[in-house]
Formats: C-alpha cells, structure tokens, sequence
C-alpha cells in the first residue's frame, strides 16, 4: 500500500547523499541504506566498472569517479561520496584527504569517500584492535590485514575470510555474516572492534547481536558510509538497531 | 537472501540515478532485490549516449546473469526505440539466450501494461520539455496507441529528475484531462523522476487508467520473474493483473 506522503516535497527532502558504487552492478547496497537512513534521505547512484579489479580497472575508475563528483554536484546532491577503498587509496594512502578537499572546492559542494568514512567511524568508537570479516577467499587476507594496519592505522589481529566471492554477494544471507562475525571473534578474542569490509554483502543485521553477544564494536563498510553521509549532510538522527555508531554518535 | 523471491536486474540508462531504486521498494513486495547498473545518459538525449547506455546494458545483462538475476531489463524507452521497436523481441530473446536468464525490455513492459489496461487513448506528461514532445508522440503511436496529447513543464534536465516533487506528476494529470478529456490513460514518461505516489490519486480523482514507465517496468518484470501478487497502492496495473 502507498503510505500517505506530503506531495510538495521531494524524495530527498532532507538530504540527497551522491555515492559512486564499486562495482558494475549493485544490489545489497541501496536497500541497507534505505534500511538504515531516516524518510528523506536520498541516495543517488553511479556504478563503475570496476571489473577484475585490474590496475587499469582501478584507474578508470578512479577517472569516472572523479567525473562522478562533478555530475552528481550539478544534478545537487548535497554530498557526494566516493565508494571503493581500493580506488579511493590508489594514488597513495596519503593522497585522499587532498584529493577529497581539492574536489570539494572544485564542484561546490562537500566531497568525501568510503575511506575516510571509515577512518572516521573507527575513531568514534576508539577502535584499537580490530578483526576483519570479509567475503572473499583467503587470499585477499593479507590485503585487508595491510589495510588496516597502513591505512587505518590500527593493529589487525585477525582476519576471516568467509570463501565467497564478488558475483555471489547478493545470494549471501544476514545468517552467514552473523556465523563468521561469531568465528572471527571467537577465533581472535582480544579484538575491540569487528570490522566487515566490502558494503555489497547483507551485514546489517549482523552488528546488534555481535556488539551484544560480545561486548565489542562491530563497523562495517556501508553503516559507516552511511553514518558519515548523514552526518555530513547535517541529518544527525540517532538511530536504533544498526550498532553504536549510528546510535551513540 | 534479500531477494530470496525474485532478483530484478535493471540496466538505468540515467548516468545518475535516484528515484528509480527509490520508487521500486516502495512498490515491491519483501523479498523481492533490485540489482542495477547506471549507464551514459546525462542531460542531453544523444544518439551515442545512446548507443553506449546500449552496449553497456548488453555487458551489464551478462553481469546480472551471471550473478543469478531471475530477470533482466533493459530500460530506457529511448535507447530502446532507437533499436527499432519492432526488433526489440528479438534482441531480448537474443541476448536471453546469451546470458542464460529472462531479458525484458521497458518499452515492451509498457506496450503489454496498456494493453493488459485495455486503453487506445493516451495522454503523456513527461519532463524532458516541450521540444520533446514530438519524440513522445512518436514513441506512444509506435506502441499501438493513439497518443492524443503529450505534456511537459519547463524543461528539467534529467540528471535533475531527483530535484521534481512528488505533486507535480497529479498537476500535470488534472491538466491533460481538463484539456483533453477524451483521455482513456494518462502516462507519466520515464521511470526517473517522481510518480509512483502520484498514480492511485489520478486514477481515483480523474477516472482514468495510469500507466508509468517505472510501474510497467516493475510489474513485468515482477510477472515475468513469478510474482503474481496482487499489489494495492499504485494502480490497476499491479492490483488487477
């Protein structure tokens, strides 16, 4: 049933958040931020071909991205936000904030990225020891484990790779986030923070339990997305079920 | 999974799109996922924007088969009428075979929904301006309709579709059948800018049939997919068939 809306308004009444997607196709992505960000918020979207994650997939990405910004700014988004860590970080994990602030003076409006989003969000919760759930095989181990320790600045005590991989995102269920969230921080209980890496897999639902169950602070890619996203844009609802971030700060 | 019913694949020919995805969870029942690709139109209708958004949709259709989409549409009424509407089955059938799932196209879904509506009169609103309102006369008689008036605003470019509030789809409605009231279907073109709220009021105030772009599309493919519910809020279309 159509619920009862003002029609003067626009969908994005309160604010219109632009987001470059990393990947060819997205499916996960929109409905958990619809899930999580209060009515009239709205999320503007571009997909990039970020293929094999090739070096020259990254660069064209990182092209169209910065193309991106520039498109979304005239079409008024009120925020634009760069998506994928390994495009944000290719020029060097030095560059973003440069990059970020030069594009903000550039098109006119605020331009951030999933990276900084996520420095953000783990400073809120005074992560230290952080333990990385992601989807992918075990080879990507290392990858994240640099990440967190070069990028983030944090000490990686472990890493759990769940064995899928990137076309079989959209078939995994909030129940194998939860399982491996549980593995990981039985495997390595000394971490403060789990983080799950990748904003394309069902990980939501996966954060309230495992803060509860274990005392620590779950973060992942998308809820600090949209956290920042929203609070950038002056949206500072407190939001309940989807962990402290979104609920404390 | 999310979509544990149904997984919809839809190639978005806006380079920037917003309202679509937005509309599509309010129309669709739980369980049923969105899977989307942007491609190249941006504020200009351009032949090769055209032809790219085509032969990226093509490439996107094989990514969404091969991630387990149980449909694929090709949206776009203009890059798919730029194909020739009379090759569109083909080329959905085609393409079908290629990527191992159900290949739609817009512009067929809305042919079907006027038909399943039983209406031959129609009257389009739409916001691309008044200099395209020969193209969308065009694209209505190219469907088996008689297109008996076509309207648009002040021109609204359309990566600016997200700007368009949620009244001005009915404004535009009352206008066409104060005018024009031998209308039997008051269609809101293209599935980007804000209409999904917009249908029930028209068909309850004025009496007419509505057909959208963004609600046929949802409903064939919703069909098309094997979803058969019947679906209250956005029109005959989805409560009826």
């Amino acid at each position: 049933m159509a619920p009862a809306i003002e029609m003067n308004r626009i969908h994005g009444h309160r604010a219109r958040i632009g987001y470059t997607v990393a990947a060819v196709t997205t499916e996960v992505y929109p409905i958990d931020w619809y899930r999580i960000v209060p009515d009239g918020v709205s999320l503007m979207m571009i997909t990039l071909p970020l293929g094999s994650r090739s070096k020259d997939d990254v660069e064209k990405c990182y092209q169209i991205s910065i193309d991106s910004a520039k498109t979304m700014a005239q079409a008024g988004a009120d925020l634009v936000v760069l998506g994928g860590l390994p495009i944000n970080i290719s020029k060097g994990e030095g560059t973003v904030e440069e990059l970020m602030a030069g594009l903000t003076r550039e098109v006119g409006v605020p331009v951030s990225s999933s990276a900084a989003a996520q420095v953000a969000a783990f400073k809120c919760l005074g992560s230290k020891k952080v333990v990385t759930v992601h989807p992918f095989l075990e080879d990507q181990n290392p990858r994240h484990e640099r990440t967190i320790r070069d990028f983030f600045g944090l000490t990686p005590v472990g890493v759990f790779a769940g064995g899928s991989n990137l076309v079989e995102l959209g078939k995994l269920t909030p129940q194998s986030a939860l399982d491996w969230g549980r593995a990981a921080l039985k495997a390595y209980p000394d971490a403060d923070t789990v983080y799950f890496g990748c904003p394309h897999w069902t990980v939501i639902d996966a954060i309230a339990p495992l803060e509860d169950e274990f005392g620590v602070s779950a973060m992942t890619s998308l809820q600090a997305i949209a956290w920042h996203s929203m609070r950038l844009a002056g949206v500072d609802d407190r939001i309940q079920g989807f962990g402290r971030l979104l609920s404390e700060f | 999974m999310y979509g544990h019913r149904a997984r919809i694949g839809y190639c978005s020919p806006p380079f920037v799109t917003e309202v679509f995805a937005y509309e599509f969870y309010k129309m669709v029942p739980d369980g049923v996922s969105l899977m989307i690709t942007t491609l190249e139109v941006g504020n200009q209708y351009t032949q090769q924007a055209f032809d790219g958004s085509f032969d990226r949709s093509l490439a996107a259709a094989k990514c969404m088969g091969e991630a387990g989409a149980d449909v694929v549409v090709l949206g776009g009424n203009p890059v798919n009428q730029s194909r020739g509407i009379e090759n569109l089955p083909k080329i959905c059938a085609d393409l079908a075979a290629e990527v191992g799932t159900k290949v739609i196209a817009s512009t067929l879904c809305q042919k079907e929904a006027m038909e399943k509506l039983g209406v031959s009169k129609v009257a389009t609103a739409h916001m691309s301006g008044p200099d395209h309102n020969d193209r969308h006369h065009e694209q209505m008689g190219n469907m088996g309709v008689e297109s008996v008036a076509v309207i648009s605003p002040v021109r609204h470019p359309l990566l600016h579709y997200g700007k368009i509030s949620e009244d001005e789809a009915l404004t535009l409605a009352r206008q066409l059948m104060r005018d024009h009231p031998e209308t039997d279907c008051i269609h809101f073109a293209s599935a980007h800018w804000p209409t999904c709220f917009a249908i029930d009021k028209v068909e309850q105030e004025l009496g007419v049939a509505v057909m959208t772009s963004q609600q046929a599309i949802v409903w064939k493919a919703l069909r098309t997919a094997g979803i058969d519910d019947k679906i209250d809020g956005f029109g005959r279309l989805f409560r009826e068939f």
